[in-house]
């Protein structure tokens, strides 16, 4: 009974007394009037962790979250509903924020730096004081020869959590026995550095449970991947031969796509029943519509992750150049608690904390097999770049039972990250 | 012999990334897994249920082993003090 009721002194309220204590008066005196409007953009990953941590200090701010969408599809676990592990509906999320938090859900067309605004569809606009935004990713104009991402003939590349998986899953069910399937990985950065070869394993697995002999052949941007030799036996020993991994030099490049077929940089033509591409990406579009990045990704303060040129505007997640840290979930998510946490002591007019990041990013390879890779970051001595501690990966060898272990600790991060975010 | 000590003493203390950060932003990231209130669930141990003694001793036999498991590999890069004061925020 002791040990519960110290629990009531949990270590958020702790660090809301570690930023608050002999704070709250400076802060009330500085926004005599009206309390700081703080508005999250988007309610991924990073935003609704920012919205999480932010929560917590309702009393010094008003916080609003705009989505486009009233209901959250996750990109982590996505893959799993391609090679029919889990259900689309448990990927998705209706945010139970809490009630002083204000949703708006409605699509942002512009940010007004100057003017401090985002302005909607229509004419609606929201005025903010501290902007945090967590777009996610976009997509660069100049892709592959003869590929489009907005085409709807091709097969969606379900890279961004839009309600496209079920026709990917349709196309993928519509194969035949000794089909070939193609997938074109793109050259770093992008979303999610193991996602395209959990994405073959997932699609060998919906495929083997089809009952149906099948080609899975990976044409890569790259000449080595994230977890590479872990994928390359799991690969081998459930799926035979049937997944093949094409590095650069031996012209995994795609240089030019056709319906059915696809053309390498050296010109060699491969032909393919379901040819899915995954797109080059970039920061997300509102991003470059507002004129607020110059280059593909945003560059950002890593102490606070306000964006370089615009002092009241934040970023995080996929959407910023994090130095060492993939492009992840578990990663926005731990930048999201930084950030947050040091605008709140940009308000309180403390001091910056230093910040230190975890990352984790499980990858399956079949319906109860898992592994991970794993790292701490921390900032360089001239505190500009993130960089990593050291990362550590599964065994490459093994046991059934620490694959099947890790599928589980997936989920159980799955569970506990999607709880607090999402309620 | 004293010095000896002292000088693991001191180099443990510097490879402390507590030494760097305040312990309670390396605190934050365990909720990632374990949850908001450290109640773990189905799959994920709940740290709730411990207490501060039986914590440490299980993050640094995680330290020791060394059996790769995930729990492992993160608890390695950190030292006994950052442990001690993880265990300081989450218990005390």
């Amino acid at each position: 009974m002791i040990k519960k009721k110290r629990f009531f002194i949990n270590s958020v309220f702790k660090l809301s007394l570690f930023l608050l204590f002999n704070q709250i008066s400076t802060a009330k005196k500085l926004y005599a009037k009206t309390k700081p409007k703080v508005v999250v953009l988007g309610a991924g990953f990073g935003g609704a962790s920012c919205i999480s941590y932010l929560s917590n200090f309702t009393d010094l701010i008003d916080l609003v979250v705009v989505d486009k969408n009233k209901w959250i599809k996750t990109c982590p676990f996505s893959n799993l509903v391609i090679g029919n592990l889990i259900d689309e509906s448990n990927i998705t999320f209706k945010p139970k924020f809490n009630k002083n938090i204000k949703f708006v859900v409605s699509e942002f067309k512009f940010i007004d730096a100057e003017r401090k605004k985002i302005l909607f569809d229509g004419k609606s606009s929201l005025d903010y004081d501290f902007l945090i935004m967590s777009p996610g990713i976009g997509y660069k104009k100049k892709q592959i020869e003869g590929y489009s991402v907005d085409d709807d003939k091709n097969i969606p590349h379900c890279w961004d959590g839009e309600n496209k998986i079920t026709n990917f899953k349709k196309r993928l069910d519509s194969l035949e026995n000794n089909c070939k399937v193609i997938i074109s990985a793109p050259d770093y950065p992008y979303r999610c550095p193991p996602a395209p070869y959990e994405r073959a394993s997932m699609i060998a697995n919906f495929l083997t449970g089809k009952n149906i002999k099948f080609k899975i052949l990976i044409f890569d941007s790259k000449n080595s991947f994230t977890k590479k030799n872990i994928f390359l036996k799991e690969w081998k020993e459930i799926y035979g031969n049937s997944i093949e991994w094409v590095s650069k030099k031996k012209g995994g490049q795609i240089s030019r796509f056709e319906k059915k077929k696809v053309f390498n940089s050296n010109g060699e033509k491969i032909e393919g029943d379901f040819i899915h591409i995954i797109p080059e990406q970039k920061a997300g579009k509102i991003i470059f519509d507002s004129k607020l990045c110059s280059s593909n990704w945003c560059k950002i303060n890593p102490q606070t992750f306000q964006l370089s040129n615009f002092k009241d505007i934040y970023a995080v997640g996929d959407s910023v150049d994090a130095g060492d840290m993939p492009k992840s979930a578990f990663s926005a998510e731990s930048q999201a608690k930084i950030l947050s946490l040091n605008l709140i002591n940009r308000i309180l007019q403390k001091g910056y904390l230093n910040p230190v990041f975890l990352n984790t990013c499980y990858s399956f390879s079949s319906n109860d097999r898992a592994f991970s890779i794993t790292s701490w970051y921390k900032l360089n001595t001239t505190k500009d770049k993130i960089v990593s501690l050291g990362s550590s990966q599964s065994s490459e060898d093994g046991l059934n039972n620490e694959r099947i272990r890790e599928s589980k600790e997936a989920f159980g991060w799955y569970e506990s990250i999607t709880k607090t975010l999402y309620g | 012999m004293i010095n000896f000590l002292f000088i693991i003493l001191l180099f443990s203390f510097k490879n402390s990334i507590s030494n760097e950060v305040e312990p309670i932003v390396i605190e934050q990231n365990c909720k990632s897994c374990h949850g908001k209130d450290y109640s773990g669930n189905t799959y994920i141990k709940s740290i709730k249920d411990l207490d501060k003694e039986t914590f440490i001793k299980k993050m640094e036999d995680y330290k020791k082993n060394n059996d790769n498991s995930i729990m492992s590999r993160i608890v390695k890069v950190l030292s006994v003090n950052d442990i001690k004061e993880i265990a300081k925020i989450i218990y005390d």
